[in-house]
């Protein structure tokens, strides 16, 4: 191919690409030939070690989000701020939520099994009661089992809801301090 | 090679073909094909970037009574040469020990 269609072939080319500054690369590669052509080399075999005009513009694509990538890293870096702080107040909602929601089913816990022994203590202790007593004494009883397993329910419900966050909370933890020692 | 390595690799030897005198495109393939075989396509791209990052600057002459592109470089890029130049000779070391 000569050095006029190639170029005609790549003007058709980057036709289809208006993000590329096509005059500048036509330009480049009219040069390019014109040169190589004053210094002794065979225009057809240099304008096809050029290789195919689709392959050059999409490495010009490529390149072209390069660019554009080294732009955005400024507006990344204001972004990792902010999205820092943001999640550091996340975590700190999260974690007051997850104190009440522990020590709430903890002491459930708790006052579930004192409820329920409190009974049994109370029946060996300061018995014997008639009918109605041992039923209220039931009772207490069964109230007590009822807090109890209330308390490991909630428990176990937070522990569920918790363990995505828990997880990207320990994998944001470790990236972070893994970039702050780079 | 890495083709990722030689990538960085070639910018700063287009920094480096440049560092003596000002050249057009078609040279600076030749220099550096005495060094590293790439494409003719291959340095365009290179040429703009540095070119957009500041590192290059271009004008314009006329030879044989057509336009010819000239760059040179700028004194950020002759900054990144000498930095990089810096990286080489500790990395010589490197190369030293492990081809010795």
């Amino acid at each position: 191919m000569r050095r006029k269609d190639f170029l005609r072939e790549l003007k058709e080319e980057l036709r289809k690409r208006r993000d590329i500054e096509g005059e500048e690369v036509l330009f480049y590669y009219d040069e390019l030939i014109q040169d190589a052509v004053e210094g002794g080399e065979s225009e057809e075999i240099f304008v096809a070690n050029l290789g195919n005009v689709r392959d050059i513009v999409r490495r010009l694509e490529d390149d072209e989000e390069f660019v554009a990538a080294v732009r955005q890293k400024n507006n990344d870096i204001v972004h990792d701020v902010l999205s820092i702080s943001v999640k550091i107040i996340g975590y700190f909602i999260f974690g007051v939520i997850a104190f009440v929601l522990i020590i709430t089913s903890f002491s459930l816990l708790a006052s579930g099994i004192g409820v329920f022994f409190g009974a049994i203590l109370k029946i060996l202790f300061t018995g014997p009661f008639d009918l109605y007593g041992y039923l209220a004494m039931g009772g207490l009883m069964m109230i007590g089992v009822g807090i109890i397993v209330f308390s490991i329910a909630l428990f176990k419900w937070f522990i569920d809801q918790a363990k995505p966050a828990l997880l990207s909370i320990f994998r944001n933890t470790k990236e972070f301090i893994s970039r702050k020692g780079k | 090679m890495d083709s990722q390595q030689k990538k960085g690799l070639l910018e700063l030897l287009v920094l480096a073909s440049l560092k003596f005198e000002d050249s057009y495109g078609y040279l600076i393939n030749q220099e550096i094909n005495d060094v590293m075989e790439i494409s003719e396509s291959t340095l365009y791209p290179i040429l703009r970037r540095l070119e957009k990052q500041g590192l290059l600057e271009t004008y314009q002459t006329i030879h044989n009574s057509r336009v010819r592109k000239y760059y040179r470089i700028t004194d950020e890029g002759l900054r990144k040469l000498k930095q990089s130049e810096k990286d080489f000779r500790e990395m010589r070391k490197i190369y030293d020990y492990i081809l010795r």
